[in-house]
């Protein structure tokens, strides 16, 4: 199908059109006499150009269809995209704000341990107070 | 042989899967150690200091596993080309 990129819809359109008419012609306009003297080089063209325009008629149909999956693929990945960053946010934020709390209350309990320093060294115990914390 | 050369065309459809959040990649905080005469209170604090290290470090691993299967998830729901066969996407 490569080739598509080189011939253009007109192009196909016109070789199956011109295939159909010179079968046409060289069918039912024997009673001229250019028809009927070209009638067998116009049955052996008519015959290849409608083949072929037929082929690259399903195949610029086929074309249509591909391009209309690819263009709805896009639009999912797009939406897989932005998806992908909501949950990146989600994720993050959630992550964030359980360090903060943790953190905070390390820092709490770090405090209360500090201003009980002097007794925990002194008796070398912990006292139940500071476990609770 | 005209026909024949006829074959498939390359589709133009690439789809990547996402780089992860740099909050995820950064490495857990080494422990807090302690040295051999440390008193009571600065082992508590230690333990304390360690605990939270710990947490964040377990919940960082609770969030990078979360990740994974969202993203997981939403690439392949992406790149299911079932119905249509003959496109390949670029991964």
């Amino acid at each position: 199908m490569w080739l598509l990129t080189i011939f253009s819809t007109f192009l196909v359109h016109a070789m199956l059109m011109t295939g159909v008419i010179l079968l046409a012609c060289s069918m039912f306009l024997g009673a001229i006499t250019f028809f009927r003297t070209y009638k067998f080089p116009m049955q052996i063209l008519g015959f290849i150009l409608l083949g072929a325009g037929l082929y690259y008629e399903g195949a610029l149909a086929h074309m249509a269809s591909q391009e209309k999956a690819v263009a709805a693929l896009e639009i999912k990945l797009k939406t897989a995209e932005a998806e992908s960053l909501r949950l990146n946010g989600i994720i993050i934020t959630q992550k964030r704000d359980y360090d903060i709390l943790v953190q905070s209350k390390g820092d709490t309990i770090i405090k209360y341990i500090h201003d009980r320093s002097t007794v925990i060294d002194s008796k070398c115990v912990i006292t139940p107070d500071v476990i609770d914390a | 042989m005209f026909l024949a050369s006829c074959s498939h065309i390359a589709v133009p459809v690439t789809a990547k899967f996402p780089d992860a959040p740099v909050e995820l990649r950064q490495e857990c905080e080494t422990l807090t150690k302690l040295a051999s005469t440390a008193k009571l209170s600065t082992v508590v604090i230690a333990v304390t200091e360690n605990y939270v290290k710990y947490a964040k470090c377990k919940r960082q691993n609770q969030a990078w596993n979360e990740w994974y299967d969202g993203q997981k998830k939403i690439f392949d729901d992406a790149t299911e080309t079932r119905k249509f066969p003959w496109i390949r996407i670029k991964k």
